[in-house]
């Protein structure tokens, strides 16, 4: 991902208010969330173990 | 609003954060204020996802959350059962293939104090897991929705964390837990520092990182300024006037023997005349008094402290030699003239017995032999006064060869001391004086403190206008803008750093601290009456 899209990302998810992140959330299943919640911790932990 | 379609909101999110990640890894090429602004970013991104997945959750139905039972203990077995394999792993790292010597090295080296830390917050996980292990098991479907919750919180939360604690250079094991014990009770007692608070929110901004340096300077240049002024001090020579102003008849000895008595009172009442804060010799005279009081209230003598306390303010020697020797005998002089020698010789002992409040059986008699010299010397005194025999005593002087310079002093002296006895101590007088010239200075620094504060008060404001923090007008809470400077002078971009760090641990640490105390109450009132957490 180049500077530029990170920085456009960055700003994506900055800009969503939280009712757009409860909308969003309320559309997955506990299950989906907690598997999101999973993988940003494996991220974490694989970044890590290479860092 | 922007629509993301929830798997892509997933997959891009999750990207962002792995982009994040790389980009703090290899951060060589970016500048402190990329690398604060990134570390800040991922900050948000995870605090908002943390705060949907627990509205999330809060909102699921029963069914839902009874779902989560089952593969959430399984998943925190699984867990536990990780977290054991990665301290098992860590430790051998330390203990494998090392001699005694290169143990000794690698404890000493940072990568080490890394590897104590992570064992350290492992350790702390797998107590916290297990205690969950055991919780899921048994709790409520709505007892499981608060710890659900709490938990996806507490892991994106840890996730935010370590962001922060891996960009600080970590210090050893034991200087760590140290560091982190002092965090948690500083934080607990006292909160948030507020000196750091200035620097922490402007640190990721250059501009605002080179406009703050003179401010901060000037601040402190002037918070020195009021320090010292708060540290009121009276000179020694400015004691030595008003102690004379108490005790006049000293005024008619030469220097150095008003030197050496001020030097013996100074000794006795435990004051370092040169050091000590005015403060601090305020309340060492008024102790001083409060134990001559307390001994002459419990000594069989009345009197008997202000008797070797005086002798120690007196010349004794001239007193006898030229006072009392043209109205007594020969014999009777030498008797006096002996036992006031014995006074000024033991008067350091005696005083020591007396400010104990013990004195030895055999020592009584002689003290009671000495006190009714005291007392014969009194009443000589007072004799002396009420009959008036000053143009006897004059006479009687000049009789003996004293010039009239000599004796027009000596009499005043005589009559100095013979007045101390009826009227009341001179020591609360002095005290008293004391009190009021501190008073004088203290209210003369204070105005100068209050012109000080103005200008404080106006930085304040500056401040909040320039770079929008507000600070708290409270009058103690003006002496605490920023920390002290490092290198004790002026501040540089280090202190800013320094700053922020430590701001960011405390917040850590007090949030910390409030979930504990959070959870702990959830489990009182779990404990206690179960209806209390259901919704």
């Amino acid at each position: 991902m180049s500077q530029e899209e990170l920085n456009k990302n960055i700003q994506l998810f900055m800009s969503l208010s939280e009712d757009d992140l409860k909308e969003t959330f309320a559309k997955m299943s506990l299950t989906e969330v907690n598997d999101f919640i999973s993988k940003i911790e494996n991220l974490e932990r694989k970044d890590e173990n290479n860092g | 609003m922007v629509k993301i379609p929830t798997i892509s909101f997933a997959k891009y999110f999750l990207a962002t954060i792995k982009e994040i990640n790389k980009k703090l890894a290899n951060s060589e090429g970016l500048t402190p204020k990329e690398i604060a602004e990134l570390r800040k970013n991922k900050k948000t991104l995870l605090n908002n996802i943390s705060l949907a997945a627990h509205t999330r959750v809060m909102q699921a139905t029963d069914q839902e959350i009874e779902a989560e039972r089952p593969k959430f203990i399984t998943e925190t077995k699984a867990e536990i059962a990780r977290i054991k394999q990665k301290i098992k792993e860590l430790e051998a790292q330390i203990n494998n293939g090392l001699s005694d010597n290169e143990i000794l090295d690698f404890v000493n080296e940072t990568e080490n104090s890394e590897l104590g830390k992570q064992i350290g917050l492992l350790e702390i996980k797998l107590a916290h897991k297990t205690m969950l292990l055991e919780l899921l098991n048994t709790v409520s479907t709505e007892k499981l929705r608060d710890i659900l919750a709490e938990e996806y919180q507490k892991r994106l939360y840890e996730l935010i964390e370590d962001t922060e604690i891996k960009t600080v250079v970590l210090p050893r094991k034991q200087d760590e837990i140290e560091h982190s014990k002092n965090l948690y009770e500083r934080v607990a007692v006292n909160g948030i520092d507020p000196g750091n608070i200035i620097f922490s929110a402007i640190s990721s901004d250059e501009e605002k990182r080179k406009e703050i340096l003179p401010i901060a300077n000037r601040y402190n240049q002037i918070r020195k300024e009021k320090e010292e002024l708060l540290k009121i001090k009276i000179s020694p020579s400015e004691i030595k006037e008003l102690f004379l102003n108490s005790f006049p008849f000293l005024k008619r000895l030469p220097d150095e023997k008003q030197d050496k008595i001020l030097k013996q009172f100074y000794l006795w009442a435990e004051i370092d005349v040169e050091n000590d804060l005015a403060s601090e010799i305020r309340i060492k005279i008024e102790n001083f008094i409060k134990k001559i009081e307390s001994i002459n209230k419990v000594h069989p003598y009345p009197g008997w402290s202000d008797c070797i306390f005086m002798n120690g303010m007196l010349s004794p020697n001239l007193f006898i030699e030229r006072g009392l020797k043209p109205f007594i005998a020969e014999e009777q002089f030498t008797d006096l003239k002996t036992s006031f020698k014995k006074i000024e010789e033991m008067k350091d002992s005696f005083f020591s017995f007396l400010m104990k409040g013990k004195i030895k059986r055999t020592e009584h008699r002689y003290l009671k032999h000495i006190y009714s010299i005291y007392q014969d010397i009194i009443e000589r005194q007072n004799r002396f006064r009420k009959e008036s025999m000053v143009e006897d005593f004059e006479t009687k002087l000049e009789g003996l060869g004293f010039n009239s310079g000599d004796y027009d002093d000596f009499i005043h002296y005589i009559d100095d001391i013979a007045a101390i006895d009826e009227k009341t101590h001179p020591l609360p007088d002095f005290y008293e004086n004391f009190c009021k010239a501190y008073n004088q200075k203290s209210s003369k620094a204070w105005e100068q403190i209050d012109q000080i504060d103005l200008e404080i008060d106006k930085i304040r404001t500056k401040i909040s206008e320039k770079f929008g923090v507000e600070i708290s007008d409270k009058g103690a809470d003006r002496d605490t803008f920023f920390p002290d400077p490092q290198n004790g002078e002026s501040f540089t971009n280090e202190d800013i750093d320094n700053s922020e760090k430590a701001h960011r641990e405390e917040l850590i640490a007090l949030d910390i601290i409030e979930k504990a105390k959070k959870q702990a109450l959830i489990e009182l009132s779990s404990e206690e009456t179960p209806a209390l957490i259901s919704k």
